[in-house]
């Protein structure tokens, strides 16, 4: 008989399906076919013990797992002392492992748990499995494989017959490899190996293997020819793991969470049918589903009707049987669905259909744990690390304020300020940096426990300081157990949450980049190092063409933070981290240079616009354009974009291009000069003065600074005011007065001493030309009005 | 513009583009003979059969009896979708068709309705001008006022004469006509029974009879559909193709096939092909190869687009031969087909130049390089 690498499809099959020590099923870990057939397979051959592709080191567990009161979905989640080395493993009705537990428990059996200890995983090389020579397991059932040849088949089928389909499906894949298994499979399937070795070696003993399809020929009796090299990985590091709760909603494989499934509600209703003593009804329960849908469709204002729903149902079956299947499955129930009741339409209609079948298939079942399951994960975890940072820990009825400095490291401040805390000394993170990102994280997981008080210093410069104001209520306690579902760690709850939050966002389409670098600065604060470098890349890649310009200068501005380490969350030395908690960040290559170039394409968007926002993003623009290392760029386009604004935008934003024009030097000041003088003279009516008020504070918003030091720049200007007479000027002064209201305090006050220096008149004070009067306007215009009146006599006279 | 492209890829004659019923026919007899399952009442082939007679057999050589023969890939494309088309037209909803221009829509339908009905000749070429009664009858006027209301005078319409016959009946760009006029169809496809009240008459749908309508949802002078008539329909989407070895191919063989007619071969690299089509999806998806951002112009940058730039770069270099070298022609007809209406889309192509075919020039392809120093044509 041919090997199993040189053997074809068939044999390949009864040699796998004959091993005997151990017996093996290659499951895929959600699975309603192979949960549905297992209890059968496993009461005909009623094996002695049961071994399961579970890390050794969960083995504490499988009593909790096996529990009649625990209720699935559950998860069980490990890291290491250190904070990494996460594993995790979620549980629903239709995972075949937790079936054979408690098929198993129920029986009196004893469970082993057999797969590398989540301790052992850290440090080794993982690749991707299956996808460098996509031949025989493509060819045998397509792109997506086990779905047409283990699940789609399964209805009404024998259960040994999902079984070879499903050893079938790993073999393939196995063979896809070529032989290359990487080392972190070679290392696991070595360690199940020797795991099973004295179990099958017991006298009389019939040893049931639930495994992954992909390592049954691995495990196989009497045919090596698959195994690849053995690898012995490293010793164990101290893991901590709990047991939690877990829903669907995050077990589904959208949500951005590990080891998940598509539409576990729709897998947990099949696997029911399946699991029926009668072969259950699949086509009824797609019939079912549709019909919930269109309910949900027509919940949301739509119309869907019966006939809507019996035409999918119709063409759900109908494709069923085109394929040769014996029911539709889910397959053929979204196609149905897209064809019939979407129209066509990716938006609109599209999106209410799409919400309507997750609603559907995805549901929000959640999982119970049994009373008395050891309490471990999130809760105890921030209790002990706020017991640490010398932070409240017990609800208070007062808020309490204190005030940081997250950025200043250790060796510094034990240099200037004197030793605080006991492990001075020790170089790593200060213990304000901790306090700082620990609640940044809190408040990432949307625990109510801290608020930031002000964040931005002096000038508009990021702050050096960090000012909290704490207040730990009952609430907090609730909302640390509920963000307890996402990691049992700070670090990993908050990078949870905030992935949860892309992907809610990402569902409802509302990942604008605006959003994007909202949640991106949320992660950096946080600390989530592959969050923001995932984000980064979103964000510098695909999204560049949707953003602002105001939000590409704000990207920037992150990325530039990010870079010189003044995110507390991601230091940039190692003096300054605490493994595990606070990681070292090496800032992602993010090519700028193309984050300018989008700005500079945007440009031209803001024709339209009349927010002083914009015009101070052209400002940003331009000194971003200033600087050395995008010389290369070119400017031409943005030179080009800014004579169409200046020419066909609104007053505010023509105003801010004409400026942004002398800035890059492509016109010089004494034209600008002019033009301000000619905004002017063209103020003659109220329409004109609008205009003026708003090209002004175009100006101004952007160049305030450089009017300040070069009032030459308000020279046009300024020699027309003087040569206007009183009533051209009163008409036009309130307008004037709105345009320079944009200025700061502070500018306005430069301005006013830079002007007076040009007419000569000095102040005491030095405070130019801010006249300060205790004499009441309606006098003054009394005053002026007789001026006037003597005026004109006088020149009657002369 | 759709796409009329059904042409076999070596066929020359005297007609443009033949049926595809006449093109195919061979295989379409085959295709007979080979699935002999039940078939949906007045349809000529099995639904298994007319999906393969669309996707093709992927090179392998079906049997049946003595006969033997591969089936060849008409449509590129997902057969999940091919398959939901079929399923569709043997139900009780019509099929509409909708995507992008040039994406191959009008092509399924005429596949599909040459290998169901074996006549696509069954066709309403949907315009602003089209009235109701090319959707539902007209008259001879002459033989009107001469006998009065009479059958003979009836004229069907292709709709009319499909529901007689129990065929598949095609609306081309149904979005074109006006609403009202396109409402004519709602009743036809619900009541599968068209009135005649001149006659007293009710002509009734034979088993078999079903519509195909392509539409464009989103291009300039379409109109709305009623909720009623999309409630009729069940749609598919028809993309661009996904894959870019796949679409170089199809670009490849088209011009190929259309050099041919005018007696020569096809003298363009594939290296320049596959250039070029890389550039079209690029500018199409938004989206480099690398990844990397690209603007979209607003003008249609469909695989169609590709095989017309393409065969006119071939029939350039068949009948102007050493003009020049044939890459030199890609930016012209590059900027011709991307600069249509609206001026700036020519800064989008530049900036395209700039930044993407500037950094492939970078690299180590000559052909990237030579691109790259042809920038000044775009100016």
């Amino acid at each position: 008989m041919a090997t199993l690498a040189h053997a074809d499809p068939a044999s390949a099959v009864d040699v796998l399906a004959a091993s005997a020590r151990p017996w093996l099923f290659g499951v895929r870990h959600h699975s309603p076919a192979c949960s549905a057939a297992l209890p059968a397979l496993l009461d005909a051959l009623a094996p002695t013990a049961v071994a399961v592709e579970l890390p050794a080191d969960l083995a504490a567990w499988l009593p909790w797992l096996a529990h009649a009161a625990t209720i699935a979905p559950v998860a069980i989640a490990a890291v290491s002392r250190s904070g990494d080395e996460l594993g995790f493993y979620p549980f629903a009705d239709f995972s075949p492992e937790l079936v054979a537990i408690r098929w198993a428990a129920a029986r009196g059996v004893p469970v082993h748990a057999i797969d590398l200890p989540s301790g052992r995983r850290g440090g080794i090389e993982r690749g991707p499995r299956g996808s460098r020579e996509r031949g025989i397991a493509a060819r045998l059932a397509g792109d997506d494989g086990w779905e047409r040849l283990v699940e789609a088949p399964a209805v009404l089928a024998e259960p040994e017959r999902v079984r070879r389909a499903a050893l079938l499906y790993g073999w393939a894949l196995r063979l896809d490899t070529g032989g290359d298994v990487d080392a972190f499979d070679r290392a696991r399937e070595t360690v199940m190996r020797a795991a099973l070795a004295p179990l099958v070696a017991a006298p009389g003993a019939r040893v049931a293997a639930i495994v992954g399809s992909f390592h049954a020929a691995a495990l196989v009796d009497g045919d090596d020819s698959l195994r690849g090299a053995a690898n012995d990985p490293g010793a164990s590091v101290d893991m901590v793991s709990s047991l939690i709760p877990y829903t669907f909603e995050l077990l589904d494989a959208r949500s951005g969470y590990a080891a998940g499934i598509r539409d576990p509600m729709w897998q947990q209703r099949l696997w029911q049918e399946l699991a029926a003593r009668d072969g259950g009804d699949v086509t009824g329960l797609v019939a079912r589903c549709l019909v919930e849908i269109t309910r949900a469709i027509r919940a949301r204002g739509l119309p869907a009707s019966v006939p809507d729903a019996r035409a999918a149902a119709e063409l759900a079956m109908s494709l069923a049987t085109l394929r040769r299947l014996a029911a539709p499955g889910r397959r053929e129930l979204i196609e149905a669905v897209q064809s019939a009741l979407a129209q066509g339409e990716l938006l609109g209609r599209g999106r209410v259909v799409a919400r309507a079948l997750g609603e559907v298939l995805v549901g929000g079942r959640r999982g119970h744990l049994a009373p008395g399951t050891p309490r471990s994960g999130l809760g105890p975890h921030v209790a002990a690390l706020l017991v640490e940072l010398r932070l409240p820990h017990e609800p208070m009825t007062e808020p309490e304020d204190v005030r940081l400095d997250p950025l200043r490291s250790r060796s510094e401040r034990s240099g200037s300020a004197g030793p605080r805390g006991g492990a001075e000394g020790r170089r790593g993170a200060s213990i304000d940096r901790r306090r700082h990102v620990a609640m940044c994280r809190l408040r990432a997981c949307g625990v109510p426990y801290a608020q930031q008080l002000d964040s931005v210093g002096v000038g508009g410069v990021d702050a050096l300081t960090a000012s909290w104001r704490i207040r730990m209520t009952p609430a907090t306690e609730a909302m640390i157990e509920l963000a307890g579902l996402r990691g049992v760690t700070l670090h990993q709850a908050a990078a949870g949450a905030l992935r949860a939050e892309h992907a809610h966002l990402d569902g409802d389409d509302k990942i604008t980049p605006a959003a994007l670098i909202a949640l991106t600065e949320a992660a950096a604060e946080a600390g989530c190092g592959d969050l923001v470098e995932a984000w980064l890349a979103a964000l510098a890649g695909p999204r560049l063409a949707d953003a602002s310009l105001g939000e590409l200068i704000a990207l920037v501005a992150l990325v530039e933070r990010i870079a010189a380490g003044h995110v507390v969350g991601l230091p940039a030395s190692l003096d300054d981290a605490i493994p595990g908690e606070i990681d070292v960040y090496d800032a992602p290559p993010v090519e700028r240079a193309a984050i300018v170039g989008a700005a500079v394409a945007s440009v031209l968007g803001l024709a339209g616009s009349e927010s002083l926002a914009d015009a101070r993003a052209l400002g940003e623009l331009a000194r971003l354009f200033q600087r050395a290392e995008h010389a290369a760029l070119g400017d031409g386009r943005l030179r080009w974009s800014l004579d169409e604004l200046a020419r066909t935008g609104t007053p505010l934003i023509a105003g801010a291009a004409a400026v942004v024009q002398v800035l890059i030097g492509s016109r010089d000041h004494d034209d600008l000069a002019t033009q301000i003088g000619g905004w002017l003279d063209a103020a003659v009516d109220r329409e004109g003065r609008s205009r003026l008020a708003h090209r002004l504070r175009g100006a101004l918003g952007v160049a305030g600074p450089l009017f300040e030091a070069e009032p030459a720049f308000l020279d046009g200007l300024a020699a027309r005011v003087e040569s206007l007479d009183d009533d051209a000027y009163l008409a036009r002064s309130s307008a004037l007065r709105e345009g320079f209201e944009v200025l700061s305090t502070a500018s306005r006050r430069r301005l006013l001493r830079a002007l007076g220096d040009r007419l000569g008149v000095t102040d005491a004070r030095g405070l130019g030309l801010d006249v300060v009067t205790e004499i009441p306007p309606a006098m003054l215009a009394l005053a002026a009005d007789a001026d006037a009146a003597g005026r004109a006599a006088m020149e009657e006279l002369a | 513009m759709t796409t009329k492209s059904t042409k076999k890829d070596a066929a020359p004659g005297a007609v443009q583009a033949p049926p595809p019923e006449q093109v195919y026919a061979d295989e379409l007899a085959f295709l007979a003979a080979w699935d002999a399952g039940p078939r949906p009442p007045s349809w000529k082939l099995t639904p298994r059969a007319v999906v393969t007679f669309v996707v093709g057999s992927a090179g392998e050589t079906l049997r049946t009896g003595k006969l033997a023969m591969a089936i060849s890939e008409k449509f590129v494309g997902d057969r999940a979708l091919v398959e939901r088309c079929v399923v569709t037209l043997a139900g009780e909803r019509g099929l509409l068709l909708v995507g992008e221009p040039g994406t191959a829509k009008s092509m399924v339908s005429e596949l599909l309705a040459a290998a169901i009905s074996g006549d696509s000749s069954l066709t309403v070429q949907g315009t602003a001008g089209t009235a109701e009664e090319h959707f539902r009858y007209g008259w001879n006027y002459s033989l009107l006022i001469a006998k009065g209301p009479q059958p003979e005078a009836l004229v069907p319409s292709p709709v009319l004469v499909a529901m007689r016959r129990g065929s598949v009946a095609r609306v081309e760009e149904i979005t074109r006509c006006l609403p009202e006029v396109q409402d004519a169809l709602v009743s036809i496809l619900s009541d599968r029974r068209l009135s005649v009240p001149e006659l007293g008459a009710l002509e009734a749908a034979q088993r078999g009879f079903n519509v195909i309508a392509t539409a464009n949802l989103r291009d300039k002078g379409v109109s709305e559909m009623s909720a009623a008539l999309k409630r009729r329909f069940n749609f598919e989407t028809i993309g661009p193709i996904a894959d870019l070895a796949r679409e170089t191919e199809l670009v490849r063989r088209r011009a190929t096939a259309i050099t041919a007619d005018a007696g020569a071969p096809l003298q363009v690299d594939d290296a320049v092909i596959e250039a070029l089509v890389t550039v079209f999806r690029d500018l199409r998806t938004g989206r480099t190869v690398e990844g990397w951002a690209v603007e979209k112009p607003t003008s249609v940058m469909s695989t169609a687009e590709a095989v017309a730039v393409a065969s006119s770069i071939g029939l350039a270099a068949t009948y102007f031969p050493g003009d020049r070298d044939v890459a030199r022609l890609v930016p012209e007809y590059l900027l011709g087909v991307v600069m249509k209406d609206e001026p700036r889309d020519r800064g989008k192509l530049l900036a395209y130049w700039d930044a993407t075919v500037k950094r492939r020039a970078e690299g180590e392809a000559r052909l990237w390089k030579q691109l790259h120093e042809l920038r000044r044509v775009l100016e």
